[in-house]
């Protein structure tokens, strides 16, 4: 039986789709908004943001019944924190299966993983968007920088992004609101490295942090600086998708948000050529519903909607809905991290900061853009995040067993550190890939994922170089200790929760799923804008990018929808 | 729970809560007392110990001790839920072997052991600079959880340390106009 019927249906209310759902809604079409998960609403749902340790049983600590359940989700280490577990799933509730270790970090409700994101934003360039034709690796984007640009500019005015001008060809401005400041050590470091590393930058993380003014939404207004971000913002400091673009989808009166509905097929239609339909069914109740629309934007997030495409499956698309290039589910990459160094700094000892900064620094890559930056080793780049701090006890706390002097001493702060930790860009490879397990079925009686994917060649030996230059740029600021790390046990795929690329973007449809507006090369009604249409990862936070190549493609599905065209 | 609701009532109606000796009375009239409060992890007489090894380690002084914050019932409740089954297990064991170790060297009865006592534990048993064992490796476990616990304390939290719930802005200052050279409590 079809329910009812719309313009457009969105599969996700995550970062990318409360970007579809209001630009749909705006552009007038009638939206259904589909989400697996319960509804979050802005503030009133986000139990823990003004608790204090002491607030909390055991002080916050992860307890051993949460990291039982959330076994997967526990090897992050932070998501399992009862600040913001709720905003992560159960891992026993929703299994995966893994021929390599792959670290899925799900987030199943209204506003997805916007409500935890990261909040770095940076842009991608023609660097990026080159680099698979110029080296010949899997296959050109269909898009460059000039295409998406003003987009960027689009979701960035709304959402708001601070940062800093720096004019890098490889890592174009935004359309900034004012830096978050450096601590005194953070400038230290960044004057020190200019200086002796021939004019190397480091800048302000780039965040979409409101730090100035207010935003549209749900009375978004300017970071308090609690850096409690992960547990939804009182404030809507930063961005989600419950504080800003659900309320401006919901505003239009042209948008109707289903909770607890979990789409598992799109139904193509032999005659029209086109999908006609999704197939729902109800968390809770396990009813089935259709509905039917004439756009269908897929936002669940990358394997959600891949998924969604595979069990698509019809006598036109044997292999899953678009899938003639048998690309479907393949080109899974991450950014891998967790490589850098830390040191200790032995200045500012009378220095102090106020307020808890919500990001720190940012150093942007300085790897193979051309003359003496290229490597021989490796192809592609990597940017660090950092920060320095001061520790939270004096270190003369080690050499004191007990007595009024260890307790005067334990409120004091410690000397400062400082760490960065690299992100770098994971090449295509076909080799690494998901695919669905129909012997393990979950308690909707829906096919689980698989995951066989890590890291290739290229990403072991860019490591070496991210060690190697976190290491010599605190030597250049003559900082001690310096340590230098690379966690191989935490390198597998997806620690880095940017998995992308599995339903890739591309010129020919017999090498990739979509075109460069995000449609189904071979079923144009369908859109996927969530990371899966990515090309190659670059080594950028890509949620921005996400963003704004969904608002291009939700405007140009509402231009063709007007035209009569879809 | 009755000691933080009472200085929670005291907060509202003295409108600020201030480390006065009257508050530390208060504080000491509902901390924790074995003999009536049953611990979950720790037997009586491992409970027992920790309470006063602990004020040895975070002693009353203008401030208060470890035990006035109820940092015992904390590291009882911690350790039944939070940490995983190896190291229950070890812990468990570390607990006999330290209570096994106080009874042989100062008393059989452990309400009768004087600070003394306690202070001569740590000097000669937690070791800092060299081998260590099980012993040493639990009493400078106590001292970390110990210091951590006192810290994350409510009382502690908001009225020793610095507290700034709502910075509403980010700077670096001096540090003694900041906080007084103090940590930040968040």
């Amino acid at each position: 039986m079809i329910d009812q019927k719309y313009d457009a249906i969105v599969i996700g209310t995550g970062i990318t789709g409360g970007w579809a759902a209001k630009e749909l809604c705006e552009n007038g079409l009638k939206t259904l908004v589909l989400e697996r998960g319960r509804m979050i609403k802005h503030v009133e749902d986000y139990p823990t943001a003004n608790l204090d340790p002491w607030d909390m049983p055991n002080g916050g600590r992860i307890t051993k019944e949460i990291k039982e359940r959330k076994y997967k989700q526990h090897r992050t280490g932070y998501v399992t924190d009862p600040v913001c577990e709720h905003f992560f799933v159960d891992d026993i509730k929703h299994p995966y299966n893994e021929v390599r270790r792959f670290d899925w970090i799900r987030g199943y409700h209204v506003g997805g993983k916007s409500l935890t994101w990261g909040r770095h934003s940076y842009r991608l360039s023609d660097l990026d968007f080159k680099a698979n034709k110029k080296e010949g690796v899997a296959v050109d984007w269909p898009v460059r920088y000039n295409d998406i640009a003003p987009w960027y500019s689009h979701v960035e005015k709304y959402i708001g992004v601070s940062g800093e001008k720096l004019g890098l060809p490889q890592l174009p401005d935004s359309e900034f609101l004012k830096p978050l400041p450096l601590n005194c050590a953070e400038e230290d470091f960044r004057v020190s490295v200019a200086k002796n590393m021939n004019g190397r930058v480091i800048t302000a993380g780039r965040v979409a942090h409101i730090t100035e003014g207010t935003k549209p939404g749900l009375g978004r207004s300017t970071c308090q600086y609690r850096n409690r971000c992960m547990r939804g913002c009182p404030y809507g400091a930063y961005f989600s998708s419950n504080s800003s673009t659900l309320p401006a989808a919901d505003t239009t009166g042209n948008m109707t948000l289903r909770p607890h509905s979990i789409v598992h097929k799109i139904i193509y239609d032999e005659k029209t050529k086109s999908a006609s339909e999704v197939e729902v069914i109800d968390a809770e109740t396990k009813q089935k519903h259709k509905f039917k629309a004439k756009i269908i934007f897929l936002c669940a997030s990358t394997v959600p909607s891949t998924s969604i495409l595979m069990q698509s499956t019809s006598k036109r698309f044997p292999n899953g809905l678009g899938n003639d290039s048998g690309e479907l589910g393949h080109n899974m990459m991450d950014h891998h991290f967790v490589v850098g160094a830390s040191a200790q700094i032995e200045n500012f000892k009378d220095k102090y900061y106020k307020g808890r900064k919500p990001a720190g620094i940012y150093i942007p890559r300085f790897r193979n853009i051309g003359g003496d930056s290229d490597s021989k080793n490796f192809i592609r780049g990597y940017g660090y995040q950092g920060g320095a701090w001061r520790n939270n006890m004096s270190e003369v706390v080690a050499e004191l067993k007990y007595g009024p002097k260890l307790k005067e001493e334990i409120l004091k702060p410690g000397g400062w550190r400082i760490g960065v930790t690299g992100f770098g860009e994971t090449l295509p490879d076909h080799s690494n890939k998901m695919y669905l397990d129909y012997d393990k079925l979950d308690e909707w009686g829906l096919p689980t994922v698989t995951f066989d994917a890590d890291f290739g060649e290229n990403e072991l030996a860019m490591r070496k170089d991210m060690k190697d230059q976190a290491v010599k740029m605190l030597e250049a600021a003559g900082y001690k200790n310096i340590v230098g790390y690379d966690s191989i046990e935490s390198r597998s795929m997806g620690l880095g929760i940017h998995e992308m690329g599995t339903a890739r973007m591309g010129h020919d449809p017999k090498t990739s799923v979509l075109n460069k507006y995000n449609q189904i090369h071979t079923c144009k009604n369908v859109f996927v804008t969530d990371g899966s249409f990515m090309t190659s990862s670059a080594c950028q936070n890509p949620s921005l990018t996400y963003m704004a190549f969904t608002a291009r493609a939700a405007n140009y599905a509402a231009e063709q929808f007007k035209n009569g065209n879809l | 729970m009755k000691r933080r609701d009472a200085l929670k009532n005291i907060g509202l109606t003295a409108g600020l809560i201030i480390a006065t000796p009257s508050v530390i009375s208060l504080l000491n009239s509902c901390n924790t007392n074995p003999n009536n409060w049953n611990p979950t992890f720790l037997n009586k007489d491992q409970a027992s110990m920790l309470m006063n090894l602990i004020d040895v380690i975070i002693p009353k002084t203008d401030t208060p001790s470890a035990s006035e914050v109820n940092v015992v019932e904390f590291l009882d409740k911690y350790y039944k839920e939070i940490l995983d089954d190896t190291r229950q297990k070890w812990l468990k064991e570390a607990y006999v072997s330290l209570l096994n170790l106080i009874k042989s060297n100062y008393s059989d009865t452990v309400n009768d052991l004087t600070e003394e006592n306690y202070k001569d534990l740590l000097d000669n048993h937690m070791i800092t600079n060299g081998e260590s064992n099980d012993i040493s490796d639990l009493l400078k476990n106590i001292k970390s959880d110990t210091i951590w616990a006192y810290k994350i304390s409510e009382f502690v939290g908001e009225n020793v340390l610095a507290y700034d719930p709502i910075p509403g802005a980010a700077y670096c200052g001096d540090l003694e106009e900041l906080t007084g050279g103090k940590s930040w409590s968040l």
